[in-house]
């Protein structure tokens, strides 16, 4: 079996090495070149505008400077949300004597819609308030409050809602509006939440609870100072 | 100083009670209490509100604030706030009576202040809006009411409600007192600053109160 081999030189890295030499070696140059061009050409521009120079280290420290004292927050269009200061004035002081028994701490939904052909306007407040039963003691008869004895014997008015005005306007808040509403549409709802709300919370139930409470009260305070026994009891 | 509800019982209805409904009703909270009301303040406030659009910031550490000419947005609201002091009975028993030969003294709880009812006059709102500003919300207006109300509240302590208070207190009990056979020297109503009796304020005897009234009313 005859062989035959064919004799081709193995492909010595050497002329590799030069072609990657020379590669290296031109890139240098074009560099050095390029360098040489660019650096030749901006002494020529500063030769010919010298203020120029100048003004590119002005423009670099003016950046610099903003950069680093502005903050994100730099710029803002902002409204005041608070109230000016202004006084308050005393109206009146009145000396009053009212004997809380019961309290009913309330919310009230109301709402009013006005129908137009050209579209609805709707507006629902939440009324917010406290009903106070008691009894007024500047409405108690001569002799409501008599002595035999060690025993008291007291009389008393009927409870009754100690004040209308309960409603806390400054808490309450609007839940749903659309359109604009004058000031005669406010007092309308004001005066129809005022309604419910005393139809709601001054029942016979609770007034009933007001009685028991008095009575338990004027029993525990006539006691406390003194008296042996106590007779409560309401006029008619 | 001032209180909610928190001095009053809440009361839990009996089960065989009839059950109330409203569709209008929220919330609702009942409690017993015993307070004596002696007192009723009737404070007005003029809120106002000036909406001033201002370009804030900072350039190079230095900020400035300039006013933008865009027109104004104020208003104002009288809000009308009464206010009444009380004292808490809730707690009266013997220990708050001590009795020395013919005098006797009565200690109460130190006065509070509760808002008994605030109102905002409708009539005389005032609102001026520019062209180019967009009108006040409901909300906005609301959220005014309440900041007039607490700035009230945050003052009262500046106002003699609570002295007031004890005063009135004192002459709602007298009556009270002269029917059972004391004459008014023989009477001292004192207050402490709490229901347990720890820190007695100061005290109040009839004579005092009438030194005090003669001076604040000559």
């Amino acid at each position: 079996m005859k062989q035959t081999f064919t004799n081709k030189p193995a492909p010595s890295a050497e002329p590799q090495e030069k072609r990657t030499g020379h590669l290296l070696s031109s890139l240098c140059k074009g560099f050095g070149k390029g360098l040489w061009t660019g650096l030749s050409y901006t002494l020529r521009l500063m030769a010919r505008f010298p203020a120029l120079p100048l003004a590119a280290v002005v423009i670099a420290a003016a950046w610099w400077a903003f950069a680093h004292f502005s903050k994100p927050d730099v710029l803002s269009v902002q409204a005041s949300k608070s109230i000016d200061v202004t006084p308050e004035e005393i109206e009146a002081i009145r000396d009053i004597g009212q004997w809380e028994f019961v309290s009913f701490q309330t919310e009230e939904l109301t709402d009013t819609t006005d129908r137009h052909w050209y579209g609805d306007r709707k507006w629902a407040r939440i009324y917010t308030g406290t009903l106070r039963i008691g009894i007024d003691l500047r409405k108690t008869r001569a002799g409501w409050f008599a002595v035999q004895g060690d025993t008291a014997l007291i009389t008393l008015p009927q409870p009754a809602l100690l004040d209308k005005n309960f409603i806390d306007e400054a808490r309450s808040r609007t839940f749903y509006i659309k359109g604009k509403w004058n000031a005669a549409a406010q007092k309308a709802l004001y005066l129809k939440a005022r309604s419910r709300m005393i139809r709601r919370g001054v029942t016979a139930g609770r007034l009933n609870m007001a009685r028991s409470q008095a009575r338990r009260q004027m029993t525990n305070l006539a006691k406390g100072l003194g008296f042996k026994t106590v007779i409560v009891s309401f006029e008619k | 100083m001032l209180t909610g509800m928190s001095a009053c019982r809440q009361e839990t209805p009996p089960s065989a009670a009839p059950r109330e409904h409203s569709a209008g009703s929220i919330a609702r909270q009942v409690s017993l209490c015993s307070r004596l009301y002696t007192t009723e303040y009737t404070i007005r406030k003029f809120i106002t509100f000036s909406d001033d659009v201002r370009l804030k910031g900072s350039f190079l550490s230095s900020p400035f604030d300039i006013k933008l000419s865009l027109g104004d947005r104020k208003v104002a609201i009288p809000l009308i706030v009464s206010l009444k002091g009380y004292v808490d009975l809730s707690g009266f028993s013997e220990d708050n009576v001590q009795k020395d030969g013919n005098r006797l003294v009565l200690t109460l709880p130190n006065p509070q202040i509760a808002v008994s009812a605030s109102k905002i006059d409708h009539d005389n709102i005032h609102e001026y809006v520019s062209l180019l500003r967009s009108n006040f919300t409901a909300q906005e207006l609301e959220g005014f009411q309440r900041q007039g109300l607490d700035s009230i509240l945050s003052h009262l302590d500046k106002t003699d409600m609570e002295e007031q208070t004890r005063s009135s207190a004192v002459n709602t009990l007298m009556p009270l007192l002269r029917k059972m056979g004391y004459r008014d020297e023989q009477i001292v109503i004192r207050f402490r600053s709490d229901a347990e009796g720890h820190g007695i304020l100061d005290w109040i005897n009839i004579e005092n109160l009438h030194s005090r009234q003669k001076k604040q009313h000559p």
